[in-house]
């Protein structure tokens, strides 16, 4: 069929479609009219399009499992297999089917499980055929009975089967949860199931194949253990390549989440009564945590293995909380990676909760220090990501980038936003676990059969559903503290301040103003302020959160300790990082006392003090902290996620002392870390890329940019409107701007901002940092206006937020310093710049260097080079004496002083300074960095005064090269024009030196102001080429040379090259 | 292995077949996985498998252009991991280098169950006639994608790609039900 006919075809089947039925027959003989292959094609489609409903509707993969199913399915109902009639199938695995047959003698229902073996070997049916007597020995009320075993002949094949007692009933886990069974009722029925296990261990019989699936609940609520050695029998067939029997309907073959590490490393010598131990662990950790231990779901075998073999189980600090350290010891003795190092038996399992039900001591204690760990890991990550931030907001503040402090106070508002959810402490009664269970039942797959829907939602539901609970406000207070803590989290700020506010309230009037259970409401509404950046009252809260824990448990108690910990960051997140490093040093000697030098709550409190440390500007006495917390951390939990974060912290720390390729090393290693020990889609993994990409950024935007990228992908796939998105956004937005792609950066930048504004509202500090950034890159590209606009929201949004003399208010001032300079307004440039030094030596604060180096640029422009020289000295000696301006910032501004002794005339001095920085920039950056264009034109306008005019044209073409590679180009392009127009002319290439000449008085007139020297120069350099062509000065040369010569002589020295151009000028003209 | 990939399909470009292996080892373990699962799978847990799949594939250092990029290459490598799995599984049964069996000869097939093997060669003749119904076919039945996923990937409007879905469906049943009347 050609492909017109085809085309005929597609429309008129579209369009017969689109017509209703009955008349769908008259339309098809209408447009086919005489043409009855055409009707025949489009009839006969129409005819399979009715036919084909379903058809390939669901994708290939599903539709073909189905299939596979019915295929295997063998006997049907009413086939006999010696004593047993077959009523149904229950299901089918890989291994064989399961029937529900009826036994004639003695009479009763019975599942019949045959077993696949299809070679028939004698052997293996032999050893079958033992296996089955042996457990045929084992009877408990507990374990499903083993009635016999047989073999039912067809085709000439054996088939082997084992009849077995049937159950009724329902997996634990869900027969738990479907009745939203007390703590108290699930740790009961855990201990009925290892009691039935150590039965059955104590024959001999291992089960090997442990999962709710195989505990099932009967209606009189006893455990029943399924299919117990089955997996063994198993097994013992070569030809099954995969672990583990399938014997339950609905279970997936050969589920890796309940197997042992031994196990799933496919030791069969190694796997004992222990590894049944581990799985009743896995099923008791479901139950009373309610989720598994480990994330081994939708994990191909081998990165399931890695997980079960090496990522430690890990407890955050809620769940911590909701356990109690008793069952928390518990669970995690029944998890241990090592067999030796687990309850010896399912009996001693059972012995231990009892203890717990009993409120009895444990005999589970572990040296390794894991229960504190959930709480170390969730301590850790706020203290040290925000810190992060405040070191990069102080590093950045210091010098003139100014994109790099947005993207630290991004973080630190981030790091805050995580601390919400970790720092709230509460206990969750069974009550409200059943309550938000239900909620969370209510929304699943299996329910609705709709798509699992977002966390907001199931807030949005629960809030709703909160009124089912005023009859029982203390309830309802403990489930209004949980969800004011995730939604602080999730940024729903009014809702959640309205929860907690409203529980503390109903907890105050129902218990008194002192009951220790106010401490978790107390705890949260501190996250919140936290979360908030409020940090008055997130201190007033943290002082009053800890008085509370002194109180209730002891000032000398852990949990005294955890409060003073949380008080402590409150300080530093207010700011206060004097009073933080107190308080982290008398914790840190408090814990040592406590638990000697090697313990990981002591390597947490390195961690602390380090970052806070780091924070305060002590980055070398950081890294001692910061190293003595790894160096444990390695030692004692080498795959704990906290060592990330550390990590992270030290490569902050060695990146302020100006060693960055350490600081890189670490930053690359916590990337290792995160994608091999943390799951790949990880949100850490996306932090752990973003920073390494930001110090990247520095010196190789473009290597950063795939990591950003990447980072990106990570954030979108997790929602679209929370704030690490719009964090990685101006991250990227950064490093397009540095790559001199403004235009991109723009667009990502205004999303950012719309996030944030979205979720923070337009004052918020969130805003307010991406306005700074976006006002930066609108001033790249020379939309001063907007830039302007943006600049003026940050001045309002930080002076309101922290007063007039505070460090942001002068940044921002700083900031508009920097956008009038580039919109050449000197006056109200310099007006900014003294502001915001006024402020900054009002609060002594270490950020002069950068208000110096803006003031040196405005000098320089202006035409006052004394000036610009007297400051740019007095910048590197600030520069000099402060460790947070890094390199690359130090030899910008030693290129920068010495352009301002080249105008002054010191021409060998500054060709030699120039060529210095040069270099350095170019060691640092690489020689595509754009901080190389002003040195190098300064560097080539040095050596043509110089005379060395080859060696100048290679400088002045390398700095066009970099400064036309953006769009729009360098500002300092046109500069370089006139600087290479003198230079070309001097070699006796006059006319590329008048297009030279005039492209740059051309692109400088349209920028700046009759006053402007630069614009005197170019003209000056035309003038001069003009000359040098034709020997003679009048007409347009001579009225450019006047223009120049008033304004170059009050900017130049007499002598200075660029006005012996203009007098030569002059005396060849007045010869004449 | 490699020859079962390039069994029959039509070649795309060089870029497109570095990737094909690397995706399509993982895919085939994602099929192998949901065929052993003895219970119907969601569209939305087969696409989030896929996905995992990507995630792995993203950890490995392969690097798409974008999604859409991994949805097409994914895509086919499910139709072959698919047709593989078809092909072994007749062997099994037939013992090696067996000719094809015969396909239904009712017109009524069961609705969910279509032969692959069959599909995929008509598929094939799809392709001859109109590439972008096969790819259509492809990314939709194979790749598990969504009618909005599906126009996203191929850059229509998905009330366009519905009409053109409903015909190459129809074209297929056609042909699977009565092979003469493929033209």
């Amino acid at each position: 069929m050609n492909s017109g006919r085809w085309q005929r075809v597609n429309q008129i089947f579209a369009d017969a479609c689109d017509t209703p039925a009955p008349q769908r027959r008259a339309f098809v003989l209408r447009e086919c009219r005489g043409d009855d292959e055409l009707r025949t094609e489009v009839d006969s489609l129409l005819v399979a399009h009715d036919r084909a409903h379903g058809f390939l509707e669901k994708p290939a993969c599903v539709a073909t499992s189905v299939r596979a199913d019915e295929a295997r399915s063998g006997l049907t109902s009413g086939t006999r297999v010696g004593n047993f009639v077959i009523q149904r199938e229950l299901g089918s695995g890989g291994m064989g089917q399961v029937y529900e047959a009826e036994q004639e003698s003695p009479r009763r229902r019975v599942a019949l499980k045959f077993v696949r073996f299809d070679r028939g070997a004698a052997d293996l049916l032999r050893r079958f055929r033992d296996e089955a007597q042996a457990l045929a020995r084992v009877q408990h009320p507990g374990i499903a009975q083993v009635f016999e075993f047989g073999e039912h002949a067809t085709e000439g094949l054996a088939h082997p089967y084992i009849a077995m007692e049937l159950v009724n009933g329902t997996p634990i886990t869900s027969w738990a949860r479907e009745r939203s069974l007390s703590r108290r009722r699930r740790i009961e029925s855990l201990i009925r199931a290892c009691i039935a296990v150590e039965h059955a261990h104590q024959r001999g019989v291992i089960h090997r194949d442990l999962k709710p699936g195989n505990i099932l609940v009967t209606a009189d609520g006893q455990p029943k253990v399924l299919d117990f050695g089955v997996a063994r029998l198993l097994d013992a067939d070569p030809g099954s390549a995969t672990a583990g029997g399938q014997t339950q309907p609905g279970q997936l073959l050969g589920t890796p989440a309940y197997m042992s590490p031994e196990q799933i490393a496919g030791d069969a010598a190694d796997v004992d009564i222990r590894s049944d131990v581990y799985a009743l662990g896995v099923i008791a950790f479901e139950l009373l945590v309610g989720r598994p231990p480990l994330d081994v779901e939708g994990k191909n075998l081998y990165a399931a293995a890695t997980t079960i073999r090496d990522q430690p189980v890990t407890l955050t600090r809620v769940e911590r909380r909701a356990l109690g350290r008793d069952l928390q010891a518990v669970l995690l003795h029944a998890l241990e990676k090592q067999p030796a190092r687990r309850y010896p038996s399912a009996g001693a399992l059972a012995d231990d909760l009892q203890r717990v039900l009993d409120l009895q001591p444990i005999r589970a204690r572990s040296p390794s220090g894991w229960d504190s760990f959930g709480k170390l890991v969730a301590r850790n990550r706020i203290a040290s990501s925000a810190a992060v931030g405040l070191l990069l907001v102080t590093a950045a503040a210091a010098v003139i980038n100014r994109q790099f402090a947005i993207a630290a106070a991004q973080q630190r508002d981030l790091a805050q936003a995580a601390l919400g959810a970790e720092q709230i402490a509460r206990k969750s009664a069974d009550e409200t676990v059943a309550f938000l269970e239900s909620v969370f039942a209510a929304a699943s797959p299996n329910a609705g059969g709709k798509e699992v829907p977002d966390l907001r939602q199931l807030m949005r539901e629960a809030v709703a559903r909160l009124p089912e609970l005023d009859d029982e406000p203390l309830v309802q207070a403990r489930l209004m503290t949980t969800l004011g803590g995730v939604l602080t989290r999730l940024a729903e700020f009014d809702q959640a301040r309205d929860l907690l506010y409203r529980a503390l309230n109903q907890r105050k009037a129902a218990l008194g103003e002192s009951h220790p259970d106010l401490i978790d409401t107390v705890g949260a509404i501190a996250g919140f302020h936290t979360a908030r950046g409020e940090h008055a009252s997130a201190q007033q809260w943290g002082d009053e959160l800890a008085r509370r824990v002194a109180e209730a448990h002891g000032a000398q108690s852990e949990a005294a300790l955890d409060a003073l910990e949380n008080r402590a960051a409150a300080y530093f997140y207010g700011g206060d990082h004097t009073t933080a490093i107190e308080q982290f040093t008398e914790i840190l000697l408090r814990r040592r006392a406590l638990h000697g030098d090697e313990h990981l709550e002591v390597a947490q409190a390195h961690a602390n003090l380090g970052t806070t440390l780091a924070s305060a500007g002590k980055p070398g006495d950081a890294i001692l902290h910061l190293d003595s917390a790894l160096a444990i951390r390695r030692r004692l939990a080498p795959q704990n996620p906290e060592i990330g974060i550390t990590l992270q912290s030290l490569a902050q720390s060695l990146h302020q002392l100006g060693r960055r390729a350490e600081a890189l090393q670490r930053l690359r290693e916590r990337v290792d870390f995160q994608r091999t020990v943390v799951h790949s889609k990880h949100p850490s993994l996306a932090e752990a890329l973003s920073d390494l990409a930001t110090v990247l950024s520095d010196t190789n935007p473009a290597a950063a940019e795939p990591l950003l990228l990447e980072s990106l992908q990570i954030r979108r796939e997790s929602g679209d409107a929370h704030p690490a998105l719009a964090n990685v956004l101006n991250s990227l937005a950064i490093v397009h701007n540095r790559l001199g792609r403004g235009g991109e950066a723009i667009v990502e930048l205004e999303e950012a901002l719309r996030i944030h504004d979205r979720l923070f509202g337009p004052t918020s500090g969130q805003a307010i940092n991406v306005s700074n950034t976006l006002s930066r890159a609108y001033q790249e590209i020379g939309n001063y206006e907007r830039a302007e606009q943006l600049i003026d929201r940050v001045i309002a949004g930080w002076t309101t937020a922290h007063g007039p003399d505070s460090w942001q208010a002068a940044v921002a001032h700083q900031n508009k310093g920097g956008l009038l300079l580039s919109a050449r307004a000197f006056d109200a440039a310099d007006e900014h710049l003294a502001e915001a030094e006024r402020i900054f030596t009002a609060i002594k604060a270490q950020n002069i260097v950068s208000v110096r180096h803006l003031q040196t640029l405005v000098a320089d422009e202006r035409g006052d080079f004394a000036e610009a020289a007297r400051l740019s000295t007095d910048a590197l000696a600030l520069a000099a004496a402060d460790s947070r301006v890094t390199p690359l910032q130090r030899a910008a501004m030693r290129g920068l002083a010495a352009g301002a002794r080249l105008r002054r005339g010191e021409t060998e001095f500054a060709a030699a300074e120039l060529a210095a920085a040069t270099a350095e920039i170019c060691a640092i950056a690489g020689s595509d960095a754009r901080d190389l264009i002003r040195p190098r034109i300064e560097l080539a306008d040095a050596l043509s005064s110089l005379g060395d005019r080859p060696a100048a044209l290679g400088e002045i073409d390398e700095a066009l090269r970099l400064a036309t590679r953006s769009d729009p180009p360098h500002p300092s392009a046109a500069d370089a024009r006139a600087i290479r127009a003198t230079i070309l002319a001097d070699m006796g290439d006059l006319d590329a030196a008048v297009i030279d000449a005039r492209a740059s008085v051309e692109s400088l007139s349209a920028r700046h102001s009759e006053l402007s020297w630069r614009l005197a120069r170019a003209r000056a350099r035309l003038a001069y080429s003009i000359f040098r062509q034709s020997d003679e000065c009048r007409g347009e040369c001579a009225v450019l040379a006047a223009q120049a010569a008033p304004i170059l002589r009050s900017a130049f020295n007499p002598g200075h090259a660029e006005l012996q151009r203009l007098m030569a000028i002059n005396r060849a003209t007045l010869r004449r | 292995m490699s020859d079962n990939i390039q069994a029959g399909l039509p070649r795309e470009e060089p870029e497109f077949d570095a990737l094909f292996g690397a995706v399509y080892s993982e895919l085939h373990a994602v099929a192998a996985a949901i065929q052993q699962r003895h219970r119907p799978i969601s569209s939305a847990q087969t696409t989030s498998l896929v996905n995992d799949a990507y995630v792995r594939l993203v950890d490995r250092g392969i690097r798409f252009q974008d999604r859409t990029h991994f949805l097409n290459v994914a895509a086919r490598a499910m139709r072959n991991a698919l047709i593989d799995r078809a092909r072994n599984a007749l062997a099994a049964k037939r013992g090696n280098g067996a000719t094809r069996i015969a396909l239904h000869d009712d017109i009524a097939i069961a609705a969910d169950e279509p032969d692959l093997l069959a599909l995929n060669d008509a598929l094939l003749q799809l392709a001859a006639i109109d590439p972008a119904k096969s790819r259509l076919v492809e990314l939709r039945y194979f790749g598990g994608l969504s009618i909005e996923e599906t126009a996203q990937v191929m850059g229509q409007s998905p009330a366009t790609l519905k009409r053109e879905w409903a015909l190459a469906r129809a074209w297929l049943y056609r042909a699977l039900s009565d092979p003469d009347t493929r033209s």
